[in-house]
């Protein structure tokens, strides 16, 4: 059956090929082959946000992990790969600009992708509003002051970056990827040269291998809940799907960026966590929880001099990195719920000169005022921390209805067509 | 078999002693995790009401259009 789908309201329809039950093809008002890998790879890499991340968890996962801290990291990446892995089954077959929400709709049934699509619209768009202000709050306002005697008030920082992110957002996905690439390699360039200082400027214990060693896993009060932990530094390379509208070759593009992310980070996080541990001293992991500045800053501090402001450029960084990866990310989600009509059909408008979801990016723009509402509300801290605590037990719900969707569909659908074909 | 079943079960046998290490064991009734389990509780919530809504007013032809696969238009590979 030949039919056809209106996805704008006034833009006209986008072809559709399409049996009864569904599963058919669609084609897009985004701009399509926009995006290369490099672009993709850096979706998932700057959601994550490595810099960023290393604010978040580093002294949380010290606290169990310890010594052998690279070692959680080790293994909550690992997890996570065998997780990206399984979504790439997904992704190869079931390229869409809803990602998760197509996936699990079209693999397992669409009320549970529809979860998912929930989710991603409650996830992504307030990234930018949280990250910033948790990130000017805890060290942007209050290191400037110490540093310079200058208070520059935290939500100057929220909403000097938060334009640049909204601008990004409007001009299409072109620059925002470019913006994406840019930032996000000088985030981790930063945060590895900071880890090389460390080793080559060891605190007191001197050089040591000891936070490779396996043979110290013992030393950990709990390695496990340290790996349990590390598993929220790594959410963000969820993200790479809903740009596979505007993805070159998405069947190969985005798996490989789901997958690639999750590994790049993974080898990041063992090598930085390793210099700064070296960095700060062997001898002197046990004081990291339980110090009063945070001790990455510290070392930088030590080991940079004054030159230590560039951490808190590669933090600035990745928070405006992660803002435009979830700005794209959750606007293309919206687009695709927009279009399947479960969302209000506004938001599958797309400007027909940037071929940006425009509708939607307004709608994240209203977010942002709502996102940073809360904050003035509650503060940045606990509604930074509650928005992470809700999100990642929904993500693990996401990944168990997408593990259920593989099961099935390559037990029955593409099983049968497999047997279908070969015979 | 590896790739399409064990795999997926690993992991989701990872994600429930996660969830369950994370959130439940110790369970604590205060505090961001605390909230956090309450919010993501309102989204299931209003998730479900949602779909019960447009299951009662029979607007479930976004299903059909929910699984539809995006196909590129000039072979761009």
């Amino acid at each position: 059956v030949a039919g056809a789908v209106k996805n704008n309201g006034r833009r006209g329809a986008v072809a559709v090929e399409a049996d009864q039950s569904g599963r058919g093809t669609i084609g897009t008002d985004l701009r399509e082959n926009a995006v290369g890998l490099p672009g993709m790879l850096m979706q998932g890499i700057a959601t994550i946000a490595p810099s960023y991340a290393i604010l978040a968890s580093f002294v949380f996962i010290v606290s169990f992990a310890g010594i052998v801290t690279p070692w959680a990291y080790l293994f909550g990446g690992a997890l996570l790969a065998l997780q990206a892995l399984n979504a790439a089954q997904l992704a190869k077959v079931f390229p869409s600009a809803g990602g998760w929400y197509t996936w699990i709709a079209r693999a397992l049934h669409p009320r549970a992708g529809f979860f998912a699509g929930v989710l991603f619209s409650v996830w992504l768009p307030p990234v930018a509003v949280l990250t910033l202000s948790f990130l000017s709050t805890q060290v942007l306002e209050p290191s400037i002051k110490a540093e310079y005697g200058v208070t520059i008030f935290w939500w100057i920082w929220v909403l000097a970056s938060l334009a640049l992110v909204i601008y990004f957002a409007y001009q299409g996905i072109v620059l925002s990827e470019k913006a994406l690439i840019i930032t996000g390699s000088i985030e981790i360039l930063i945060m590895v040269a900071l880890a090389f200082t460390g080793l080559a400027s060891p605190g007191p214990g001197g050089f040591s291998f000891a936070p490779l060693n396996p043979g110290n896993f013992g030393l950990a009060t709990n390695l496990f809940l340290g790996v349990v932990f590390s598993i929220f530094a790594f959410s963000g390379w969820e993200s790479t799907g809903p740009l596979a509208e505007e993805s070159k070759n998405p069947k190969r593009n985005v798996p490989i960026g789901l997958v690639g992310s999750v590994i790049i980070l993974m080898i990041y996080f063992v090598f930085v966590t390793w210099g700064y541990l070296v960095g700060i001293g062997v001898d002197k992991v046990a004081g990291i929880p339980t110090a009063s500045a945070f001790p990455v800053a510290t070392l930088a501090e030590r080991v940079w001099s004054g030159a230590w402001v560039f951490l808190l450029f590669a933090l600035l960084n990745s928070a405006i990195a992660v803002s435009i990866a979830c700005f794209n990310g959750g606007t293309r989600t919206w687009y695709a719920m927009g279009r399947s009509g479960v969302l209000p059909s506004a938001l599958g408008k797309v400007n027909p000169a940037r071929k940006t979801p425009v509708n939607s990016i307004n709608l994240e723009v209203a977010v942002q005022v709502v996102a940073f509402l809360c904050v003035i509300i509650w503060g940045a801290e606990d509604v930074f921390f509650t928005w992470a605590n809700a999100i990642t037990i929904g993500l693990v719900l996401m990944y168990i209805l997408a593990n259920i969707g593989v099961v099935k569909y390559y037990l029955t659908e593409a099983g049968a067509s497999s047997t279908c074909c070969c015979t | 078999v590896l790739l399409h079943v064990i795999i997926p079960v690993v992991a989701s046998a990872a994600g429930v002693v996660v969830v369950w290490k994370s959130y439940f064991s110790p369970f604590t009734s205060t505090g961001p995790v605390y909230w956090g389990l309450l919010v993501f509780i309102v989204v299931l919530l209003i998730t479900i009401a949602a779909l019960i809504y447009l299951r009662v007013t029979g607007k479930e032809d976004w299903m059909r259009k929910a699984q539809l696969v995006f196909e590129q238009s000039g072979g761009g590979h």
